[in-house]
């Protein structure tokens, strides 16, 4: 029996700066308490968080004080000053420090700053007042973590690679025509499903859906069949696949359309 | 959605320039805490992005411009809540939130909260004639301003807040002694407050004296006191209100009279129970400074309800409301040997997270006039006897107030071994401009605006004239006034 497309994942470096910051940079994210015991291990979630949701090289506290045994009463000798939290942060060898803070003023103040560590200077700042006793959930952080980063830093992308039997086969991903076999690999945005369609006169279209995890390269094997013989597809392992791809996809486009059309971006003009 | 920051282009009222570090954009959807989102701003001409907006829902929009120290440099803010889509534009007018003091002769005084007393432009005036009360618009480009044209006659006139000039239009004349003023949320009526027998509230149309043109209807209610507005159509007058310092239980307890705008008349009338000595507005509900109560209280007027404290202070006599928090001025009586103090509280409307500022003894100085010396001068220290906080404005951003202070010094007549009198009995009155940061609690302007004094005769040291504290700025005689009352831009009365 043979395989028409086989994925396989592996390491990949994706998403290359353009002027923006730099996705792959060293964060610490640290925690900063002003005399609060709420929201007890925020900073380890955001951490977790943040490594799932970027390609960010995460430094928690817990692993920033392996080497940096004062670093939480440095912390808190800086009360939250941005070009003293700097300093700690280049001491880790971080390019930026996410502080959490978290404080109580009646209610709880949580606070997210992002502090350039080269500059000493906070970047941008976010700040969410909760009830008393209140437990944000995953989702709850992810949105101001989506807040208070740069946009590029959760614009995650993959790696598709196309390995055809045929070359001079037409290539289109996601609907867009990508150019001919034998092809560079494609990058995508990620984490998304792309419908990929391989064509050359004389042979059956190969067509499959594949999920791409961010960092990561899928590779697609796309074995094209002659027409007249029995396509990939006509197998019944084929129907099953496709079946699930149909699945698939719908729900993918409901995400990205809907997705958007929720949030306004909001831009200050120049002044 | 995109945001047009208006700014002024006289440099010394605009709030940008190379002082502006942060800009904060605080969004609120009703019932909601307030969302913030800062940026550093490197470059003002390049513009922000400031995050995302959930379409459709409709916020409170806001700008604070910040220095490196976290000093507001200046506020723009929706007079009406947004729905983001991303086709909206929205446009604030951006101001350094001034504050304005009424009463002088010939000016509208200001007071630049964002510079320091020793600054170029700190202490400032608009030149107009006697003005008696002032209040901005809620989009925060203009000032409304009544002055006094004598005896019971008065004018409303418009300001640019971009200019700190006249908007040409009409100067609506008013009859009444006014006593305070407040302009609806969408910037179509100012509502006027007259006091005396015939007072009432003089409704006037904004957008007519905006075309040069006088359109007024008066609601006759008697002496009313105060004025705010509730909601988007009433407003409620304060009648017999208490100008006592502190608690006066001799007084005549208050009523507060609703009155529908579009109507012009009197919707009903709630009586208070006890005097009462400021009141304040947001949305449906209005605030009280109950001096006899202690209390700052809370009042529903659609159905009318009885007051219900939201926080305890002691004196109470001034109230604000701004950013969805309740302030409250009112003052500790003397003790021992430190003089009357001002105490600052707030809270949110339901009176959690309460926060509170003891200000320190108030203290002025009487300077012998009889005493030549080269190098030497007799000044006696007097402690407050007696102190009322009786108009307060908190600012936008949540850490200034400013105040006026009424203030009474009282020092016995001072006498030698073989009894006879020294120094003489000296009284004095002064009243002060005060504006305060909560969170350092620091008194960051400290103007006396006016100081008037009495000694008896026949002590060595029998004349003296006012004297000044270290940390207090002063107005010369001729420049001397009383002040009747505050506004600010942007700021919750």
């Amino acid at each position: 029996m043979r395989l028409a497309a086989a994925l396989a994942l592996v390491a990949a470096a994706a998403g290359a700066a353009r002027g923006d910051p730099d996705p792959h940079r060293r964060v610490a994210v640290l925690e900063y308490r002003g005399g609060s015991a709420e929201l007890e291990g925020i900073g380890a979630r955001i951490a977790a968080l943040l490594r799932k949701r970027t390609s960010l090289d995460v430094v928690d506290a817990e692993t920033a004080r392996a080497s940096y045994a004062a670093i939480e009463s440095d912390l808190s000798g800086c009360a939250g000053r941005a070009d003293c939290v700097a300093r700690i942060g280049g001491k880790v060898r971080a390019a930026e420090v996410l502080l959490v803070g978290v404080g109580e003023f009646g209610d709880v103040i949580l606070t997210f700053q992002r502090i350039d560590v080269k500059s000493g200077r906070a970047v941008s700042r976010v700040a969410e007042a909760l009830a008393a006793g209140a437990k944000p959930d995953d989702q709850q952080l992810a949105g101001w973590i989506e807040r208070v980063l740069p946009p590029t830093d959760l614009d995650r992308f993959g790696v598709i690679r196309i390995a055809a039997s045929e070359t001079g086969a037409n290539v289109a991903v996601g609907g867009t025509a990508r150019g001919k076999t034998p092809l560079a690999p494609v990058q995508v945005a990620a984490p998304a499903r792309y419908d990929i369609v391989v064509a050359k006169p004389g042979f059956v279209d190969f067509r499959a859906s594949v999920a791409v995890p961010p960092d990561a390269e899928v590779v697609v094997r796309a074995e094209l069949s002659r027409r007249g013989e029995r396509p990939w597809y006509g197998r019944w392992w084929g129907v099953a696949i496709l079946g699930a791809v149909a699945v698939g996809a719908i729900a993918t486009t409901v995400v990205l359309t809907s997705g958007p059309d929720d949030d306004v971006p909001v831009h200050v003009n120049p002044f | 959605m995109s945001i047009d920051l208006v700014l002024p282009e006289d440099p010394a009222l605009a709030p940008a320039g190379d002082r502006v570090a942060e800009l904060t954009l605080v969004t609120r959807e009703a019932g909601q805490p307030p969302r913030s989102e800062t940026r550093a701003v490197d470059d003002p001409g390049s513009g922000l992005d400031m995050g995302v907006l959930a379409a459709g829902h409709e916020v409170d929009v806001a700008v604070e411009l910040r220095s490196a120290t976290q000093r507001l440099l200046g506020y723009g803010a929706s007079p009406l809540p947004v729905a983001p889509d991303r086709d909206t534009v929205v446009r604030l007018e951006v101001r350094r939130p001034y504050v304005y003091a009424s009463g002088a002769a010939g000016q509208l005084a200001t007071f630049d909260s964002t510079l320091d007393p020793g600054d170029d432009g700190t202490f400032g005036s608009i030149p107009l004639a006697a003005p008696v009360a002032s209040a901005a618009t809620a989009d925060g480009a203009e000032l409304v301003i009544i002055t006094t044209t004598g005896g019971i006659g008065a004018e409303l006139h418009l300001v640019s807040t971009a200019t700190h000039q006249p908007i040409e239009g009409a100067a609506v004349p008013i009859v009444g002694p006014v006593s305070d003023l407040a302009v609806t949320a969408d910037g179509r009526t100012a509502v006027v407050a007259r006091d005396g027998d015939s007072g009432g509230l003089t409704l006037v149309d904004l957008e007519a004296a905006r075309r040069g043109e006088v359109s007024v209807e008066e609601v006759a209610l008697g002496a009313v006191g105060a004025v705010a507005i509730v909601g988007e159509a009433r407003a409620v007058a304060l009648l017999a209100r208490s100008h006592a310092f502190g608690c006066d239980d001799t007084l005549p307890a208050s009523s507060l009279a609703v009155v529908e705008l579009s109507a012009a008349s009197a919707d009903s009338s709630i009586d208070l129970g006890a005097p009462i000595a400021d009141i304040a507005a947001d949305g449906d509900a209005v605030y009280l400074a109950d001096p006899c109560g202690g209390a700052i209280e809370e009042l529903a007027v659609d159905p009318a309800g009885a007051p219900a404290p939201v926080f305890a202070l002691e004196a109470a006599t001034a109230v604000a409301v701004q950013g969805g928090r309740v302030w409250g001025a009112g003052t500790l009586p003397l003790s021992g040997s430190d003089g009357a103090r001002v105490v600052l509280a707030s809270s949110d409307r339901e009176g959690r997270d309460m926060t509170t500022v003891s200000l320190p003894p108030t203290q002025e100085r009487a300077r012998s006039t009889d005493f030549e010396g080269d190098d030497q001068r007799v000044e006696i220290v007097i402690e407050a006897d007696r102190l009322r906080p009786f108009e307060l404005v908190a600012l936008p951003g949540g850490d200034l107030v400013a105040l006026l202070t009424e203030g009474y010094f009282h020092s016995e007549e001072w006498t030698d071994v073989f009894g006879d009198p020294v120094v003489s009995e000296i009284e004095l009155t002064t009243f002060e401009y005060l504006l305060v940061q909560a969170s350092s609690r620091a008194v960051v302007h400290r103007v006396r605006t006016f100081c008037d004094g009495t000694a008896s005769s026949g002590a060595t040291l029998a004349n003296f004239e006012c004297g000044e504290q270290a940390d207090q700025h002063t107005l010369d005689d001729p420049d001397m006034y009383r002040p009747l009352q505050l506004s600010a831009i942007y700021g919750g009365r």
